[in-house]
């Protein structure tokens, strides 16, 4: 992968909180925090809307139920979190897990550690003991830490740093991945999963990432991401429903479950919040949505029969 | 309006060129007479050539008449939903507006959903109008073209042809005659659920995930052409990724004529023709190729994903 490319998959964490930032100011989500980090809204077509809302809605039940479950020491690692606003949801909710540790690029990094600091609706709620570090480019605390870091190099650069911060192997740990692990080359993205298989005690992971790349909507997908430079590189290794489990059911873990983003929608947003979404704004893009929707899995695996992993599910709210 | 004129300003629509903003006035001041005349149920004699959604995207209208024929050579009837979601809806409608106005008896518009004002606020045509006209000028004098397109055509005594579907409150032909149609689409009632419902493996009626309109059953679509003596329910509104679709033993057909719709989603479109003894065929299309759309790929269009 050359620069550009890394530029371009960079840009992608800003299209992200665009899509997220036009979610929550419509009403679709619950995250106050997002427009802090988005210069130039824009408002997403009803369909990006929906969407958006389900994939925010499945992140944060498995979250929440994760914070809500552990004990006080438990910790989310954000592969590639972008301009994500977990800790200041948490925090807002009181709902805070021992730690969180993002990791992305230094260019992202650098953005939001900078958003987060000269924005002081952010910085007072940023635990007393942070200090940037790093030419600005982190953040250290004990409860939130924001790292730079290439997850090509995960066990090799990433961890160090991580160990550095006082992440403990031993603690249960939720790993999350955001259109993240999918830019990857699998050897790369399989490396992150062998090392957390190898070295953490009771670990969970979160993914939410494109799937079926051999259909017609797949493959005009992939020429329409490719036309803005980016490569879905891990989506041909693991292009279904089964195979994304598959993927952590191979390497011993205890359980693996996937579930795409239409039957997501569908079954799991409960009628209330159904009727709720539809008062917001019209839709007319049923089957263009249900299209795309099933191009997009959450997959929820964890490798120990072990609490709270074995009592939290996608299907509980 | 000069004949001449008239014919400078297709060859030029035919180009993806705008025309200018006093003669969108006068060509939608000139459509809204002819459609004025026309009865709420347009009487269409076969042989004709039926299509679906457009949404803009004008390269691959031109793709449908490389495929179907050139208006006036081919008798069209196109079932609504010209604008909203590509980025050619001014070019798109104005074109087929001006070949109604040239060729009245060559080309039959219906309306659909989305010639609205309240959709097209949503799904994209006032933000095209306001971008290439710098006012709502042209999206006003369009609107108040649809308030006078129709709702439904008849082929031969033995086609309906609509946009959406049936309404529950609809059981005959007639009953579409009353409607006063002049109007924005309203929000409910017999003119609404023309223009939104969709058939479903269901029997009678149901609700819509729309929030306008009815599910209806092969029950409900039987009933009606028993009791209007039709044979076929043909409509739109629905994509199908195979261009289209038939439904209930084939007395209910979905044509969808807009190819890798908004530019995302890999179906091909079709037309529906049929001969001067109603005989039917399919035409199926692709998308137009990116040379033919000419502009730079630099420029090519950039449709959303979660990213």
């Amino acid at each position: 992968m050359n620069n550009s490319n890394d530029a371009v998959v960079q840009g992608t964490s800003n299209d992200a909180a665009v899509s997220r930032e036009s979610a929550a100011r419509l009403g679709y989500i619950n995250d106050p925090f997002i427009r802090y980090f988005v210069k130039r809204p824009q408002r997403r077509a009803p369909l990006i809307n929906r969407g958006t809302h389900s994939r925010f809605d499945g992140m944060q039940r498995i979250i929440r139920q994760f914070v809500r479950k552990s004990s006080s020491k438990c910790q989310i690692v954000s592969l590639g979190a972008g301009m994500d606003t977990l800790y200041f949801l948490l925090r807002q909710q009181q709902e805070q897990p021992w730690r969180i540790f993002e990791i992305d690029f230094t260019e992202i990094t650098a953005k939001k550690a900078a958003a987060i600091y000269k924005t002081s609706a952010l910085r007072s709620l940023l635990p007393q003991d942070m200090a940037v570090a790093k030419g600005g480019t982190e953040l250290h605390s004990h409860d939130y830490t924001l790292i730079s870091g290439d997850l090509r190099e995960f066990a090799t650069s990433v961890v160090p740093k991580l160990m550095a911060r006082g992440f403990d192997c031993s603690q249960p740990t939720l790993f999350l991945s955001e259109c993240v692990l999918i830019y990857l080359d699998p050897q790369h993205s399989d490396q992150i999963l062998d090392w957390i298989t190898d070295n953490m005690k009771h670990a969970g992971i979160l993914t939410y990432e494109q799937i079926l790349p051999h259909d017609r909507f797949g493959q005009m997908m992939i020429e329409n991401l490719r036309a803005r430079g980016l490569e879905l590189r891990g989506l041909h290794a693991y292009p279904t429903l089964q195979s994304t489990s598959q993927r952590f059911l191979d390497r011993g873990w205890h359980s693996a479950v996937a579930v795409d983003l239409a039957t997501y929608h569908e079954k799991l947003v409960c009628e209330d919040e159904q009727s709720r979404l539809a008062k917001i704004e019209f839709m007319d893009e049923w089957e263009e949505f249900r299209l795309l929707a099933q191009h997009y899995a959450f997959t929820f695996a964890y490798t120990a029969d072990t609490a709270p992993f074995n009592s939290m599910s996608m299907e509980q709210i | 309006m000069v004949q001449s004129d008239l014919d400078r300003q297709i060859a030029q629509l035919r180009r993806c060129e705008i025309i200018t903003e006093s003669e969108v006035k006068e060509l939608c001041n000139k459509a809204r007479e002819i459609f004025i005349e026309e009865s709420n149920v347009q009487r269409v004699d076969a042989p004709v050539t039926i299509c679906g959604d457009i949404h803009g995207q004008f390269y691959d209208l031109q793709e449908l008449f490389t495929v179907g024929g050139e208006c006036p050579d081919t008798n069209y009837l196109f079932m609504g939903d010209f604008v909203d979601r590509g980025f050619y809806s001014v070019e798109t409608f104005l074109l087929l507006l001006a070949l109604k106005v040239r060729y009245p008896d060559r080309i039959s518009l219906l309306r659909g959903n989305h010639e609205s004002r309240q959709i097209t606020q949503v799904y994209g045509f006032y933000d095209e109008c306001m971008r290439k006209y710098g006012s709502a000028n042209v999206w006003r004098y369009c609107c108040d073209v649809f308030d006078y397109m129709s709702l439904v055509a008849i082929i031969d005594d033995r086609i309906l042809c609509v946009h959406g579907g049936l309404s529950p409150v609809v059981n005959t032909v007639d009953q579409i005659r009353t409607i006063d149609r002049k109007q924005e689409v309203p929000h409910e009632g017999a003119m609404c659920d023309l223009l939104w419902s969709d058939p479903e493996d269901i029997t009678g009626w149901g609700l819509s995930p729309r929030g306008a309109g009815y599910l209806f059953g092969s029950d409900v679509v039987q009933a009606f052409l028993h009791t209007n003596r039709l044979d076929l329910v043909a409509r739109a509104h629905q994509l199908v990724m195979e261009g289209y679709k038939h439904m209930f033993d084939k007395t209910c057909v979905t044509v969808w004529s807009a190819p890798n719709y908004c530019y995302r989603c890999g179906n091909v479109a079709a037309i529906l023709e049929f001969d001067e003894n109603l005989a039917s065929s399919f035409k199926i299309f692709e998308a137009a190729p990116q040379e033919a759309r000419g502009t730079p790929t630099a420029k090519r269009p950039a449709p959303d994903y979660f990213l």
